[in-house]
């Protein structure tokens, strides 16, 4: 009995725990990307958190500087450019690791660099060609030994016995020369490191995807207020309209009630994207295409039938007796409605509204359609994460920017919707 | 109350009349928002201030171009002046007579030449409707961790695809999973990336019953141990190869020029490799025209006229992708920077190559496509075994295509 209440335990928690990690995991993922740089976002295995500085390592490569940054996934400097001039090394340092590199912190390491290339420079010379050359022998080595692991690959399925042990005795030769080239490499390349390079830490501009999107995407701002503007009209027309309609169906009765409640619903069973077009000239024709109010117009007409459904609820769920009895204590009836009926209400209104807001907020494919010069924000966050397959911390900046006025919008009305989900308390 | 009547009347009219004439231009080229950038602030700004107007410049892919400009000429209402299309949709566009036939104002230009190769695109009936702006052909991109297992006796600059074939095998060996990237996704490139194969060996592109053809797919097949174990799931070679999945790939000009210019210290770009028959690639072109219809005629063409110097093609083609400016003169104003790299191999391959096209002969050119996905899933990545005969079925599905 016991063990049974334990499992049932236990699998609830389980259920619970799934559920968040389910929701929270995509959510996480999207934050912490977008507080990635170019570099961390394609280190491959992307790290948990973000970094919050860039360590650097710069060098004289040929009369060039090379500079690298510190990869924590595969724990050695990674190069991302070589170049003499620092205004291109600094604007492409900025969009890789999202660190601007000031002057005087360049000149500074430079000067170091200078002094310390200058003291080494024959044994940086001596070791770089030394390298050169081991680089070549490993190739060779490695090229040979891989060739022979196919071999034997083939000499195996043939069944070649007196063959199988020749290659294995030089996969075995060549195994070893391979990992004392390997050995040898790395000192190398450590000694290079210790006398040829200057290391240096800059701090890490967090949100500089954010400001980089807007930056980019220059309608990025306007498309904002627009969708703002856009949501909040939509949750004004629906309201309006569905909220009066929601409340005929639950005070009065009529012919064919029933059948009109559920054929509002139908507006929403049918694919928005299917009348776009149609659409398109009808809003044209009206003067509203490519204006928020159109865009609202479009997005109302299936709200409308959401806000009736759950206004209706909420208003047959409020005793008409409460209305009666505050017109006996002297209310007209408009009166009883907006001091007794509507506060009532306001929880189903509010979750009405955040819906209504949420399902504009966040259509794209009506708006691609319905808009030419003022697209809505989840249009120019589509037109940016198109066109950037290979910008995916940008994209991420984007599609976080994308939900924080829905959150927002959600964290502002909640408490009505808590009090709907507690039912209406008189 | 009638004297401020009078001055609110003479400051609209100022207004109206001071006002900047618009230029809407309406692109499918430089979607990424860096490159939009750069073409708006760079490219544009200039040309704003030289002719004192303003230009609206907005991206959207093909399809949702074609069907706003239809709903304008419906409506009667035409808002965009210029558009940037690609190559297999311009057929459209002269066919539901939308755009303006350029060859008498284009006959005048005598300071650039049009490269002749995409005139089979952009002239229809010997009338000029595009000019080729943004040309795209194949190119190898190599991670250098891939360098470790590179035959001795292989340039990357001269490479065959036997030679690539044996190299990627070389390291899917040695790393113990496939490093080469194409895209496994279906309907999206992958017809091209075997097709730039098929070529190299003579094939008739895209057709399946020819030598050069089966050629190709036997490469293919020698190759089915080097593709990445998640070769499925790439829509694009370029997250693989910026994340270090792939190591190789020889990949749309543009997407190997934005990965090779993410770190030019840790990629090497090359032509795509050569066959029998030479340098195979798959080649396209966006074009400039302009909207039949538009009231700012005079203006486009003063737009077009400045998108096609050769000096302006090369300067927004260094900062964007890696598309070829498919201008004869362009290539004097190359230099010798990374992207001018990018830029002169894919000169090389459009100048040396045995180039094909996608002819405007097939109903859904993404069944077409679909064959090439099927093929490379069975075959390749499943049964591990290469099916003449079903090669030769697959051809009836891409003859059914054909309009």
């Amino acid at each position: 009995m016991k063990g049974n209440k334990l499992l049932k335990q236990t699998l609830f928690y389980l259920v619970v725990a799934g559920i968040i990690l389910v929701i929270l995991t995509p959510i996480y993922f999207l934050v912490v990307i977008s507080l990635m740089s170019d570099q961390e976002a394609y280190d491959w295995p992307t790290q948990m958190v973000p970094s919050f500085f860039n360590h650097f390592k710069l060098e004289i490569d040929g009369n060039k500087y090379l500079i690298s940054v510190y990869s924590p996934s595969k724990k050695e400097y990674v190069s991302i450019i070589r170049t003499d001039n620092f205004d291109e090394l600094q604007k492409f340092v900025r969009n890789k690791t999202n660190s601007n590199i000031k002057k005087e912190i360049f000149d500074i390491q430079v000067q170091k660099l200078n002094e310390l290339y200058n003291k080494n420079k024959e044994e940086i010379e001596a070791l770089r060609s030394q390298v050169n050359t081991l680089e070549s022998k490993l190739n060779r080595v490695t090229v040979s030994t891989v060739k022979l692991k196919s071999q034997l690959e083939k000499a195996e399925k043939a069944g070649m016995e007196n063959l199988i042990s020749l290659i294995k005795d030089n996969i075995e030769k060549y195994e070893k020369e391979k990992a004392t080239y390997e050995a040898q490499l790395k000192e190398l390349n450590k000694q290079l490191e210790e006398i040829g390079s200057v290391k240096f830490s800059v701090s890490k501009n967090i949100f500089y995807n954010y400001v980089r999107f807007f930056q980019v995407t220059s309608n990025a701002w306007p498309a904002l207020l627009r969708s703002i503007q856009v949501a909040l009209l939509t949750v004004l027309i629906s309201l309006t309209i569905g909220g009066m309609a929601g409340y005929a169906f639950a005070r009065y009765y009529f012919k064919g009630k029933n059948l009109l409640k559920l054929s509002v619903l139908f507006v929403r069973m049918f694919p928005g994207i299917s009348i776009a077009m149609p659409m398109v000239i009808i809003l044209i024709n009206m003067g509203f295409y490519d204006k928020p109010l159109g865009l609202s117009l479009v997005y109302s007409v299936g709200q409308i039938g959401m806000t009736i459904w759950i206004t209706a609820s909420i208003f047959m769920g409020i005793s008409t007796e409460l209305e009666e009895a505050a017109m006996i204590f002297g209310t007209t009836r408009l009166g009883a409605f907006f001091k007794v009926t509507l506060p009532l209400a306001l929880p189903g209104l509010a979750a009405s509204a955040m819906y209504a807001f949420i399902g504009s907020w966040s259509e794209t494919a009506q708006a691609i359609v319905l808009t030419q010069f003022n697209p809505t924000f989840p249009v120019v966050v589509y037109q940016t994460l198109v066109g950037a397959k290979g910008l995916i911390n940008l994209t991420a900046a984007g599609g976080v920017s994308l939900a924080l006025p829905a959150v927002v919008f959600t964290l502002i009305i909640r408490r009505y919707i808590l009090q709907m989900w507690g039912g209406v308390r008189v | 109350m009638k004297k401020l009547f009078i001055v609110l009347l003479v400051l609209v009219s100022l207004l109206a009349f001071s006002a900047q004439p618009t230029l809407v231009v309406s692109s499918r080229l430089w979607t990424p928002p860096t490159e939009k950038e750069f073409i708006i602030n760079e490219i544009i700004k200039p040309f704003e201030e030289m002719y004192g107007c303003k230009v609206v410049f907005q991206t959207m892919d093909d399809e949702t171009m074609l069907k706003q400009v239809k709903v304008q000429k419906e409506t009667g209402k035409i808002t965009t002046d210029v558009i940037i299309a690609y190559a297999t949709k311009m057929p459209e566009w002269v066919k539901n007579d939308l755009v303006v036939d350029l060859t008498p104002y284009v006959s005048k230009w005598t300071d650039r030449h049009f490269s002749k190769g995409f005139d089979s695109m952009t002239v229809f009936d010997g009338k000029r409707y595009f000019l080729p702006i943004g040309a795209d052909v194949y190119l190898t991109l190599i991670n250098k961790k891939a360098l470790q297992y590179k035959p001795a006796d292989v340039d990357i600059n001269d490479l065959t695809w036997e030679q690539l074939a044996e190299w990627a095998n070389l390291v899917a060996q040695g790393e113990g999973e496939g490093k080469f990237a194409v895209t496994g996704v279906p309907i999206k490139s992958l017809i091209y990336q075997v097709g730039a194969i098929a070529l190299s060996y003579g094939a008739h592109w895209p057709d399946l019953d020819n030598p050069g053809a089966v050629a190709a797919w036997y490469l293919v097949y020698k190759m089915k141990d080097a593709f990445s174990p998640a070769v499925k799931t790439y829509d694009d070679t370029r997250p693989p190869m910026k994340r270090e999945e792939t190591w190789m790939t020889v990949a749309h000009c543009a997407r190997v020029g934005e990965v090779y210019k993410s770190n030019p210290t840790q990629f090497i770009i090359a032509p795509a490799p050569k066959g029998p028959a030479g340098r195979g690639s798959v080649a396209g072109t966006s074009g400039l025209a302009i909207v039949k219809g538009t009231k700012n005629f005079d203006l486009a063409l003063k737009f077009l006229e400045y998108m096609t110097r050769p000096d302006i093609m090369v300067k927004s083609h260094k900062g964007t992708g890696g598309f070829i400016p498919p201008v004869d003169e362009a290539i004097k104003f190359l230099g010798n920077d990374e992207q001018d790299q990018v830029i002169k191999n894919a000169i090389k391959v459009m100048n040396e190559g045995v180039l094909s096209y996608i002819a405007p002969i097939w109903k859904d050119w993404g069944q077409v496509k679909l064959v090439y996905d099927e093929i490379f899933k069975k075959m390749i990545l499943e049964e591990g075994k290469l099916d003449i005969d079903m090669l030769e079925l697959y051809q009836l599905q891409i003859d059914a295509q054909r309009k």
